[in-house]
């Protein structure tokens, strides 16, 4: 579920000792996308948002905004919930 | 809360690709004491965990040297249990190599022992290893490695225990 949203990168898929949540199997699909979330929010370098997760997560983006390639979340706007 | 965890984090140095910036010019004592940022591994290199008997292991700090001259020389001890293909190939591939650890305390500190100047080191091993006198004897390895370092720091980033890819 949460690989529609975010990509998993500079790593092969696996094990990860996070520093915010301990360890990580990122080769499931079954890790909540509250904690996926938290960590790309926080940071963590082996996310990267996909286009889908960033329309679904953060209401995409503006022209305005894509025109000046800020592609960051929006802090302190509440998630959708996901079905 | 004393102690380590039951997993210390290792690698080979050699394979380190970026260590995590020490503090520069800090304006507190807790950032004088955090390296900001991970450590991470050149492509088709990973760290690797090793479970160890509770109890068994210490991280312990040892301040060196001569006034105006003083480091810390920082010991990693543990015992695996067992003789099994993992731990044994470990101690041989060990014994002299260039390796960083990552180790947790009890409270979730981590340390790092090893920079990009300086890796960890097999010491020996403290409690000896083998299978023990009696069949109620604990069979395993008992192993020593320690970090020469002028200052000591903690270790605030990610363990990646899979294979980088860039």
């Amino acid at each position: 579920m949460w690989k529609r949203y975010f990509k998993f990168i500079k790593l092969k898929p696996g094990k990860v000792v996070t520093a915010q949540f301990g360890e990580i199997d990122f080769s499931a699909d079954s890790i909540g996308i509250e904690i996926i979330q938290a960590l790309y929010e926080n940071g963590f370098p082996y996310l990267e948002i996909t286009a889908e997760g960033q329309a679904e997560l953060y209401g995409g983006i503006s022209e305005t905004e894509e025109s000046l390639e800020i592609r960051k979340p929006r802090y302190g706007k509440k998630a959708k919930t996901l079905r | 809360m004393g102690g380590i965890t039951q997993k210390v984090y290792f690698g080979y140095h050699a394979d380190v690709a970026t260590f995590p910036p020490k503090p520069v010019a800090p304006a507190t004592l807790e950032t004088a004491a955090a390296l900001t940022g991970d450590l991470t591994m050149k492509a088709g290199k990973r760290m690797f965990e090793m479970y160890l008997t509770d109890d068994t292991g210490e991280f312990k700090i040892d301040p060196v040297g001569e006034v105006d001259g003083k480091s810390f020389v920082s010991h990693l001890t543990l015992f695996h249990p067992g003789l099994q293909k993992k731990i044994i190939g470990f101690m041989n591939a060990a014994k002299n190599e260039n390796l960083v650890f990552i180790v947790v305390d009890s409270n979730d500190n981590k340390f790092l022992m090893g920079d990009a100047l300086r890796p960890a080191v097999y010491a020996g091993s403290p409690d000896g290893g083998g299978t023990g006198k009696t069949t109620a004897s604990r069979a395993g390895m008992s192993a020593e490695f320690t970090y020469k370092t002028a200052n000591i720091y903690l270790y605030e980033g990610n363990i990646p225990l899979t294979e980088a890819t860039v």
